[in-house]
């Protein structure tokens, strides 16, 4: 079978190929005999490169950042060309949370209940200073918000700023894009 | 201000005086009692002022009182009148009561609830005098003076 | 084996039984984190009743343990859609009490500053007001509008949201005459675009199905409850800040203030479409009669130390009315700042407004009041 060299469509294989010959991945190790190993990997490549292209957020505007996460979905910094568009408003139709805003002690449980109702696999982005350790508003004995989302989720991508521009956030989205591809080097 | 509206004013406050509004914002400055408030508020509801503002300073180290501050305005020529009420009291008090003027006013409604959560103040006659910002389970009053100074926080190893 | 329900088994049907809808702080209508705990009888809502206090940030107790001048940055995340207008705001307080003088060419750069400002929240509220009744399409066009100030406002002070612009005496940066270019380009612009707004959405049959009549704010319950702003205007009630206690070089400029008198939804959107057209009047001749000359005054005190008593001031935000209460103690770090915002009075006065009314006409109706939420909860 011809090696079709198309970047990331090169690692495609018929799935129903069920020859022992051995495979070599195009990474270049050499992969055990056994193809339905390859193949499941082969497989799950695909199934991130698929997650990775159609992230759909959970719309999840929490205070000032939520703007800057409006306007990257709007028409100028469009999120829709990176497949990340479709804002979902129920959890249970939502990949990536975004958690744009400060979190108060408040909210704190609504945050875990929506994390809670997602279903998987699912990321979170925490964008904006107040989500990565309370940003402006920390100081000693603050008593009203959480400093920091990854307190309450785990976070996948941390995005700084105060609030991040849309472009930032568009980056965030892009290195999420990496790190779901490079799916089994995270565990995933 | 009118004087009419002085003279309605005039038996219910212990001291009303001009103030500077070009330095401070407000045009005249009163005090009053927490039994005449409901009066003082009237006065000036009927004169076709409305409520703008409740606050609150934490005085009980200072001057053992809590003090409430009103604000009324009047929005066909401005016209602000500062409105005190001291409700007596020290760092000891173990509470403090004020009449509520829900009923007249009725943005006073979460103004006063929002007091109540932050100063501890409550209001008689409120109609739901429940917390309004903090989780329901809060049990602190945060605006409070003795809460949650920064000289207090414990040492954090970030 | 018919399939007739009996009456009492119908929630609303018969005699009605009501039953409780929790629309929680997680919601598609774009009002932040509002949460409406709804009674409804059917589709009709008996009694509703905001929750809110999931924005809490405490800024009142961080005035309180700031100097004055740390609080700067605070003050645009009270609203950060009226950000430059309360960081201003906050400088004008300050200056107002300790007496500091503000050069002419500043006051006029805070003049356009602050109304580009006003223009770009009522294009934000625009656009997700429509996109909460399901018209998507404003929303894509108004952001792009709103882009444009947001890159002129960019160029100027460097942030695009939250502006830290304002110093006590002035502003930090100047602008150039590429930035005046740019802004009379924009009001060319927006003058164009809100006449495609008439015809396209003001005119929409059903924008107006679902606006006219909806929502009544007598002026008696608006004055009752501390309404201010556009709200307020479109009650009858002609009353702005910045024509009751002129500040900061409003009285100036040539401008009116809008007023209806029916105070439904419909005329809270026309007052905001209007008020842009006035904001772009004050903009032309701001841009017009600009003065030379420097922007903060040569020699400044390294500490700003609040006298002693009580002060207020107020400014006009997009929202109406935003007062701060301060009360100073000698030093330069305030006994106590209470922030008056209009969002928590336009707000209290929903639980009236709202019962009554139909479930599709409570995203209406809280939509066209324009709550920005940490605005309440501070």
């Amino acid at each position: 079978m011809g090696k079709v060299d198309k970047g990331d469509l090169g690692r495609f294989l018929p799935l129903v190929d069920r020859s022992a010959t051995p495979v070599v991945d195009p990474r270049g190790a050499e992969v055990a005999a056994d193809p339905a190993v390859v193949r499941l990997a082969i497989l799950d490549d695909l199934l991130n490169m698929g997650r990775a292209n159609s992230l759909w957020p959970l719309t999840f505007g929490l205070a000032c950042c939520a703007m800057e996460m409006m306007a990257a979905g709007a028409s100028k910094y469009d999120l829709d060309r990176f497949g990340a568009g479709v804002f979902r408003p129920s959890a249970r139709q939502a990949d990536v949370m975004i958690l744009a805003g400060t979190i108060s002690k408040k909210m704190a449980p609504v945050i875990r209940q929506l994390w809670d109702q997602m279903p998987g696999p699912k990321w979170a982005i925490a964008m904006g200073g107040c989500t990565i350790d309370g940003g402006p508003f920390k100081y000693p004995n603050q008593y009203a918000i959480v400093e920091g989302a990854d307190k309450i989720v785990p976070v996948d991508i941390y995005i700084p700023g105060c609030p991040p521009r849309p472009e930032a956030l568009i980056a965030g989205f892009l290195q999420l894009k990496e790190k779901i591809k490079a799916g089994r080097k995270f565990n995933r | 201000m009118s004087k009419a509206l002085l003279e309605v004013l005039e038996p219910f406050t212990s001291s009303s005086e001009e103030s500077d509004y070009g330095a401070t914002g407000i045009h005249r400055r009163h005090t009053t009692t927490l039994d005449n408030l409901a009066r003082v508020c009237e006065a000036f509801l009927g004169a076709g002022y409305i409520f703008e503002m409740l606050s609150c300073i934490d005085l009980r180290e200072k001057e053992e009182i809590m003090r409430l501050c009103y604000t009324f305005n009047s929005l066909e020529t401005a016209d602000r009148h500062l409105v005190h009420a001291d409700i007596a009291g020290g760092l000891e008090a173990e509470s403090f009561e004020a009449p509520s003027i829900s009923s007249l006013a009725r943005g006073a409604d979460w103004q006063e609830r929002e007091t109540f959560e932050m100063y501890g103040v409550t209001f008689v006659n409120h109609p739901e005098l429940e917390r309004l910002l903090l989780p329901e389970d809060a049990d602190f009053f945060p605006l409070r003076k003795d809460f949650g100074r920064i000289e207090d926080a414990e040492a954090q190893d970030d | 084996m018919t399939n007739a329900v009996p009456p009492e088994a119908t929630p609303g049907g018969g005699d009605g039984e009501v039953y409780s809808l929790n629309m929680g702080p997680q919601h598609p209508s774009m009002h932040g984190v509002l949460r409406l705990l709804l009674d409804l009888k059917g589709e009709e809502v008996v009694k509703a009743k905001p929750v809110v206090g999931y924005s809490h940030r405490a800024h009142e107790k961080m005035a309180e343990n700031r100097n004055t001048l740390q609080f700067l940055p605070n003050t645009s995340r009270i609203d950060y859609l009226s950000g430059m207008i309360y960081n201003l705001g906050y400088c004008q307080a300050i200056e107002k009490i300790l007496g500091i003088e503000v050069s002419e060419r500043a006051v006029y750069i805070r003049v356009i500053a602050n109304e580009l400002n006003r223009i770009s929240s009522h294009l934000l509220w625009f656009g997700t007001f429509l996109l909460d009744l399901g018209g998507i399409t404003p929303f894509l066009y108004s952001f792009d509008d709103r882009e444009e100030i947001l890159d002129i406002l960019d160029q100027v002070t460097g942030s695009r949201l939250t502006y830290c612009y304002g110093r006590f005496g002035g502003v930090t940066m100047d602008v150039d005459e590429d930035f005046l270019a740019r802004t009379t380009a924009f009001l060319a612009r927006i003058r164009e675009r809100l006449g495609m707004y008439d015809d396209l959405v003001a005119k929409n049959v059903i924008l107006r199905e679902r606006c006219i009549n909806v929502g009544v704010i007598s002026t008696e319950m608006a004055k009752s409850y501390g309404v201010t702003g556009p709200s307020l205007r479109a009650s009858g009630v002609v009353y702005d800040v910045r024509r009751a206690e002129p500040y900061g070089g409003y009285e100036k400029f040539d401008f009116d203030v809008p007023v209806l008198h029916e105070g439904d939804t419909m005329a809270r959107f026309h007052i905001r479409i209007s008020e842009i057209e006035e904001s772009c009047k004050i903009i032309e001749q701001a841009i017009k009669g600009i003065p030379e000359g420097a922007i903060l005054p040569k020699k400044m005190p390294k500490r700003f130390k609040i006298p002693e008593g009580e002060y207020y001031f107020a400014v006009e935000s997009a929202r109406g009315h935003f007062g701060m209460y301060i009360v100073g103690d000698g030093t330069d770090v305030p006994a106590k700042l209470k922030l008056r915002t209009p969002s928590f009075s336009n707000l209290s006065a929903m639980p009236e407004a709202l019962a009554g009314t139909m479930l599709a006409d409570t995203i209406a109706i809280v939509g066209s009041i324009d709550v920005v939420m940490p605005e309440i909860d501070r």
